[in-house]
């Protein structure tokens, strides 16, 4: 990579690590994972940044890398790095919602990873379905199958079933 | 919109968008693509090389006529026999050599004397974890070889065998950083021929991972597996039976067919001391002879209050079955002597006995080694969580379970493989209890 080019590939880091940051965050459930998989996942994008042509979807693209890297991430983690209480908790919110708040986010650590990628693409990111898609690589089918099947886990969830503030219809994103 | 989707906006808002990365993290970037530029390179190499020796041992495959079933190791000794004396140099990644320390002091605990020497060592790119297959010779032991991994318990010797004369490849079957049984094979440096046939009949080409190293991938044991390794000139360094699990060659004849061999043994190294005293233990509950009895440990380990306990199997020699055993030494030195082992189970699960004033056991889950998600519910009908293991070693977890209370007893667990989606990917789901039967009662 020339001197021009990493100065852009830079400037992007700069501009746009820290909400790459809570994307990856929100990805793995961790600060320490969220890190690495951030790093490696600018660390392929530097290796293509040559033969981005378009500035404009480098989040996109990163994004996607970040997605896959983490799946792969996950298939060769082992039981004992899964979490039944996230171990870090950097931003507590001191709604009164908080309590909910809390037991979604612990549930939202239970789901497969495409799900919680889903959810996250779909509930952080605001993409739409037909966005996700294309970050995650499925048909916009398969998007709301998922985000269906998220959600029905994350209302099925033992503490967030009694909370009316958690309702949603059956069926609703099918 | 429903009220979910907004709170869980909210949530996912109110727990990210605090965080701030790294004030210039470039320099980490580069040097991480640095680092992916290398391995991509290599396993550029790897694939040009691969594809060059199928096309060497095409023509001699085309004309060869070997019986079906040859030696397994080449007859006499020979320019790719090995030699422990004069051992094949060190391939692989020179990164792995951190853990040799480790390694030899584990190796000298099993046999004093003996001294090893490194054969082929890689890092896995995820965990960091080291692993090497060696060579040995010196002390009582005699020449021997062997695999040894880096774990969160430390270092693991996988395989531990006698070296035979004229060996002229060291296959072994190991799990991997992923939880896949791969085979792994160590030749002479210029051996390019691995070919593996999962069927026994159907050779294809191993990867070559380096100079006289190769691997495969399987997706389960078989009885039928052959690996056939072929030096430049045409001999046949081994031809034979893939190994089946980390002690297959180490298992001695006379073991039921229920022993787990397949299994790793996992976390720490038993003391021959605790061995013994198991076997010895073992024998008197069944009224056998203490020289009969044998124990393989599935999982050895500690707890934070110092209590050291040991789970696996135990069998008499000659008999057809292997029984669950388990052994603590503290609140008192407990024995528990469990039914027959399943032959092909998905998890096995013990309880260690509470300190006195404790609301809860300790669980201990040992999962087969394909589980990729341990996940427990503490009742009979919430969802299952994954599961925070307690000083947990590959894959082994160890849960806080309450002996009172409404979950008492109605707790469950559930395994997952490959992605952990519980639709398609679960391997076990039943009550602990279950799970937790003695010869007499369930606990």
């Amino acid at each position: 990579m020339d001197q021009p080019a990493r100065e852009d590939f830079r400037a992007y880091v700069v501009a746009r690590s820290a909400a790459l940051l809570r994307t990856a965050y929100l990805l793995t459930g961790n600060r320490t994972d969220a890190e690495d998989l951030l790093q490696v996942s600018l660390a392929k994008t530097y290796l293509s940044w040559d033969k981005i042509r378009d500035r404009q979807a480098v989040d996109g693209y990163v994004r996607r890398i970040m997605v896959n890297t983490q799946t792969s991430f996950w298939r060769r983690k082992r039981p004992e790095q899964l979490y039944d209480q996230l171990p870090e908790i950097p931003g507590r919110d001191h709604t009164a919602d908080s309590d909910l708040h809390d037991a979604l986010w612990t549930a939202l650590a239970g789901l497969p990873t495409k799900q919680r990628a889903t959810v996250v693409l779909r509930y952080y990111e605001d993409l739409s379905e037909a966005e996700t898609a294309k970050v995650l690589g499925i048909s916009v089918g398969t998007v709301k199958s998922t985000t269906s099947r998220a959600l029905s886990k994350l209302r099925d969830d033992a503490s967030l079933r009694d909370d009316p503030r958690a309702a949603l219809p059956y069926g609703a994103l099918a | 919109m429903s009220p979910l989707d907004d709170q869980l906006r909210a949530a996912l808002h109110g727990r990210a968008d605090v965080l701030t990365p790294a004030a210039d993290p470039l320099a980490g970037i580069e040097r991480r693509a640095r680092g992916l530029q290398r391995r991509r390179l290599a396993a550029a190499v790897t694939g040009a090389a691969l594809a060059v020796a199928a096309i060497a041992i095409a023509v001699p495959s085309l004309t060869s006529s070997q019986p079906a079933n040859r030696p397994a190791q080449v007859a006499g000794p020979s320019p790719w026999t090995l030699d422990a004396a004069k051992p094949w140099p060190y391939r692989g990644d020179r990164a792995a050599l951190g853990e040799l320390t480790d390694f030899k002091a584990a190796w000298s605990a099993r046999h004093p004397g003996s001294t090893l020497t490194p054969l082929f060592g890689r890092i896995y790119e995820s965990s960091r974890k080291a692993e090497v297959a060696f060579v040995a010779s010196g002390g009582s032991a005699g020449s021997r070889y062997g695999f040894a991994q880096a774990t969160n318990a430390g270092p693991m010797i996988r395989y531990d065998s006698p070296l035979a004369g004229g060996t002229g490849a060291l296959p072994f079957a190991l799990y991997g950083d992923e939880g896949v049984l791969q085979k792994i094979v160590v030749a002479a440096p210029g051996v390019t021929s691995f070919e593996y046939a999962g069927d026994g009949t159907t050779y294809a080409p191993m990867a070559v991972i380096a100079d006289g190293v190769a691997i495969t991938g399987m997706a389960g044991l078989t009885a039928v597996d052959q690996l056939r390794v072929t030096a430049p000139d045409g001999t046949v360094v081994f031809q034979g039976n893939a190994p089946d699990g980390p002690s297959d060659n180490a298992t001695p004849a006379g073991t039921p067919a229920n022993v787990l061999v397949s299994w790793p043994e996992r976390g720490a190294t038993l003391d021959a001391a605790t061995k013994k005293q198991i076997t010895t233990t073992f024998a008197t509950a069944l009224n056998r002879p203490a020289a009969q009895a044998n124990y393989r440990p599935l999982y050895t380990g500690t707890t934070a209050d110092g209590i050291r306990y040991s789970y696996g199997q135990a069998w008499f020699t000659d008999e057809s079955a292997a029984y669950d055993v388990g052994y603590s030494t503290r609140p008192n030195a407990g024995f528990y002597l469990g039914p027959p082992t399943p032959k092909t189970p998905e998890v096995r699960a013990f309880l260690l006995g509470a300190e006195k004033g404790a609301t809860t056991n300790l669980l201990v889950v040992i999962p087969s080694p394909r589980t990729t998600q341990v996940l427990y519910a503490d009742n009979a009908t919430g969802p299952f969580r994954p599961v925070n293991g307690r000083a947990v070693d590959d894959g082994v977890v160890v849960i806080n379970r309450a002996f009172s209370g409404a979950g008492a007893g109605v707790d469950r667990l559930q395994l997952l493989t490959g992605n952990g989606d519980p639709a398609t990917d679960k391997i076990f789901q039943g009550n602990v209890v279950l799970l937790l039967c003695g010869v007499k009662e369930c606990g």
